[in-house]
């Protein structure tokens, strides 16, 4: 069993992180989560109401989103084009009104490519734009994936491993904007991360899972300091 | 130069060019661009063929048999998406694969369905029309209409935020559902479209050919139109046009080569499948991408167009 006997909660516009050795069960955690995996038992709540067994789309609809721990693209489509997958059109996205009524899509696809525009020129991607993402880099595909996420505009973002392999500053940069969206829209963010300092500097709270159970609890502070985590990740 | 003879042959060529292009098109708006494996599509085409034959020869003008005929494929292929569309890849090519050998059972079996007679003296869609070199003009004009209007509804389809759902859809379902997409809705709603345009496609088939039977919709006509798309190139619209033009074209010189001309002593419908096959395996191997290759959709940055203007 991956992930037995788990049971957390993530509070309302806070940076919870979680982390513990790999194999440990927490990408099948946000796969239960998203609505990838379903439970054999168990609840998901999403504040009152029961989210189990929701397909991914209906859990997206929830305000969820999820990104991958590999970076997960449309070949097809251009770097541009995979942003604005993030973002449900409303008429463009339905098969008559997408031909019917394209003034309405139009107009507000237009907005949409200004601010995928704006999150490729933070992310240093903008040159890429219309470019198959075939062309990027392993870290630069990771830079789409996260770019993705800002574009949702969701509400919660369960973000698996953000920073790995993405340069120190930038990674920096990731960290310091998810910070300003917690603070200035309210987004909840609760994040897989193997990079302890960044965890521990960036984060309300902190889940350290073990073997598939959840291992601790507590703030960064109580983390670092508690034996058991020690031993079984951080060493020393 | 103006033979009419040579003018209805090439317009009969045309015909059949343009229904099969059709047909094509279905496919890649199924394979090509939502990844639907349909090994079925023949029998979306038969069932508008059918049904509009029974109808118009009941004395209803065409247009009642063509709506009545897509609108029965399209609530058919309604029915088969739904266990269909859940299963995955190989699975579907399997089940629809299946379903169209059903059909043609069924119809090669109940005598009032035709049975393996089929069903002769099909009215024309122009039964005002004697003349026989004018009702090829009319068919001809017919069809190309037909065409163009799917054309467009595919084109307009495929540039607008649906058909970059569908993209997302065939190359990365997990991804695609993650984002919102309700990836069962999308492939059942092109799964019934496609049924529908097949079902009108078919309903113009039998009215031009004045006849429908099963010899006209067995299996290979779905290997036919899916070498037309693979030859095309299954994610364009215009690589449908121009598969089914390639391939009807070779076909209808070999027919003359051996009728005609004399000198080909194989039959020319086996040899055409040789030679296609032959060309089909190079293309997916150096080519996979066929003839004509999608663009990139490219989008300058809104911004930075502002400031350089």
């Amino acid at each position: 069993m991956a992930v037995d006997g788990v049971s957390l909660q993530v509070e309302r516009e806070s940076v919870t992180g979680l982390i513990g050795p790999n194999g440990s069960g927490k990408t099948t955690l946000f796969n239960l989560i998203a609505g990838l995996l379903k439970a054999d038992n168990g609840k998901i709540l999403l504040g009152n109401s029961d989210i189990t067994g929701l397909a991914p789309h209906e859990v997206f609809r929830k305000g969820i989103y999820r990104t991958f721990q590999s970076p997960q693209i449309v070949p097809n489509l251009s770097v541009l084009e995979n942003m604005l997958l993030a973002n449900s059109l409303r008429a463009g996205e339905r098969l008559f009104e997408s031909i019917l009524r394209r003034r309405t899509w139009r107009s507000q696809e237009t907005k949409l490519i200004e601010k995928a525009y704006e999150y490729l020129r933070f992310l240093n991607l903008d040159e890429y734009a219309n470019e198959t993402p075939s062309v990027l880099s392993g870290g630069q595909l990771k830079l789409l994936e996260i770019g993705r996420a800002f574009m949702s505009e969701a509400p919660i973002l369960l973000l698996d491993e953000p920073a790995a392999g993405v340069n120190p500053t930038l990674a920096r940069k990731i960290f310091d904007f998810l910070e300003h969206l917690r603070r200035e829209r309210g987004v909840t963010i609760f994040v897989i991360e193997h990079k302890v300092d960044v965890v521990f500097e960036r984060t309300d709270h902190v889940f350290v899972m073990n073997k598939g159970r959840l291992l601790f609890s507590g703030t960064p502070q109580e983390v670092a300091a508690n034996q058991s985590v020690i031993d079984a990740y951080l060493g020393e | 130069m103006f033979n009419p003879i040579l003018l209805v042959y090439t317009g009969n060529i045309g015909i059949s060019i343009l229904i099969f292009a059709i047909l094509t098109l279905t496919v890649n708006l199924q394979y090509g661009s939502a990844g639907i494996f349909n090994l079925g599509v023949v029998a979306f085409f038969m069932i508008g063929a059918y049904t509009s034959s029974f109808i118009t020869l009941a004395g209803f003008p065409f247009l009642v048999g063509v709506i009545c005929g897509s609108l029965l494929s399209a609530a058919v292929g309604y029915a088969i998406s739904l266990p269909a569309l859940n299963l995955r890849g190989d699975f579907l090519a399997l089940a629809t694969f299946m379903f169209a050998s059903i059909v043609d059972i069924i119809v090669l079996n109940v005598p009032q369905l035709g049975g393996a007679v089929g069903i002769a003296r099909v009215p024309s869609a122009f039964p005002w029309i004697q003349d026989y070199n004018v009702s090829v003009l009319a068919n001809l004009v017919l069809a190309a209409l037909l065409f163009g209007v799917v054309y467009l509804f595919y084109k307009l389809l495929m540039l607008s935020p649906y058909g970059r759902v569908l993209k997302s859809v065939k190359d990365n379902e997990v991804l695609a559902e993650a984002l919102g997409k309700d990836t069962f809705r999308y492939k059942s709603e092109i799964f019934v479209i496609c049924s529908f345009i097949a079902g009108i496609d078919g309903a113009v088939y039998a009215q031009y050919l004045g006849f429908a039977g099963t010899e006209l919709f067995t299996y290979s006509v779905t290997f036919t139109v899916y070498i037309m798309s693979i030859i095309g190139g299954s994610s364009t619209g215009i690589g449908a046009l121009l598969g089914a033009a390639i391939y009807t074209i070779v076909q209808a010189i070999l027919v003359d080569l051996k009728d005609v001309v004399g000198i080909l002593s194989i039959d020319p419908n086996n040899l055409t499948f040789i030679l296609f096959g032959l060309v089909t395996v190079l293309l997916l191997y150096f080519k996979p991408e066929g003839i004509v290759r999608s663009r990139l959709r490219k989008v300058d940055d809104p911004k930075s167009h502002l400031q350089q203007s």
